[in-house]
């Protein structure tokens, strides 16, 4: 099971009141997902994007390896 | 022309650089915080023709971030404001302002005469409009978004394996907090709306771009960047 670095961006930094936390025993998306919705509730609520080494991931099954750095980005409007 | 001897002096720009920034035709959708800062470097570079599009009004809370307006100018449409005030900067540049706002029943038709468009627009169901137009009409399409000291650009290229939108963020999302609703940093909506105007010059001058089909975040605050592959 891997340990992973996660970054909120935006509003999710708020919400969860920390921009980067680390994570242990989590084996694929779908399972960090739901680690961090238990941790914040509100990101129910919430609608974002997540990224893996870097790259958006459209497969919540996509694996997660030791060291990967994970980032959670909601849309962002401002103009 | 001496005008532009700093940026031909730029040896992977030079003369040719020139000659493709004086052809080009670029449509910037929004003349708020993002799009007075792109269109004060578009207009700077000399490029050929350029189109503004917003319905909006100037108003005194804007003059704080959007640059190109003056007192005298409050209750003015920005379009056209703008227009007349970089007009007196760079009178060699066509200027086209569009008094109203961009929407699905007119976007194709406006973005078809431009090369490529600049997204600074401040609502993410327009922004989704403003993607499929350009995605249709295979028009290379640079989005930025603000939220307080942080912020994103993407450059779309709209060519076979373009990234879409849709791949980040769903259209049917409400209440994406704006300026309006959350303040804002006047200079960090100034890099934003510069990285569209570079990324904008890079693809009109036929450089490559780092940023193609990605999504650059930066935090003005933390200085922390981050370039996101979306597909």
């Amino acid at each position: 099971m891997a340990k992973v670095k996660i970054k909120f961006f935006g509003i999710l930094k708020e919400i969860s009141n920390q921009s980067e936390i680390e994570m242990n025993d989590v084996a694929n998306v779908e399972e960090l997902h739901l680690k961090i919705k238990n941790l914040f509730p509100f990101f129910s609520h919430q609608v974002y994007a997540i990224s893996v080494n870097q790259k958006i991931v459209h497969d919540l099954n996509s694996q997660i390896s030791d060291g990967d750095e994970i980032a959670f980005l909601p849309p962002y409007s401002g103009g | 022309m001496k005008r532009y001897n700093k940026q031909e002096s730029v040896l992977e720009w030079g003369i040719k650089g020139q000659e493709y920034i004086k052809k080009a035709r670029i449509l910037v959708v929004g003349a708020g915080g993002l799009g007075c800062p792109a269109l004060q470097y578009l207009l700077g570079a000399g490029i050929g023709f350029i189109g503004i599009v917003d319905g909006d009004i100037v108003s005194e809370e804007n003059l704080h971030r959007q640059l190109v307006y003056t007192e005298t100018q409050i209750g003015l449409n920005k379009a056209i404001a703008a227009k007349h005030n970089l007009q007196l900067s760079n009178h060699e540049v066509q200027i086209k302002g569009f008094d109203f706002y961009l929407s699905k029943e007119n976007a194709q038709e406006i973005i078809l005469d431009y090369d490529l468009v600049l997204d600074c627009t401040d609502d993410l169901a327009i922004r989704h409009v403003i993607h499929q137009a350009c995605h249709t009409l295979q028009k290379p399409l640079i989005l930025a978004a603000n939220y307080l000291w942080e912020g994103y650009v993407i450059h779309f290229s709209m060519q076979k394996d373009t990234a879409r939108l849709q791949d980040i963020f769903p259209e049917q999302i409400n209440d994406v907090p704006t300026c309006n609703n959350l303040g804002a940093i006047g200079p960090v909506l100034g890099v934003l709306g510069s990285l569209q105007a570079i990324e904008a010059l890079k693809i009109i001058t036929k450089h490559p771009s780092m940023m193609c089909n990605q999504l650059f975040h930066i935090n003005l605050k933390t200085m922390q960047t981050s370039l996101i592959q979306i597909k």
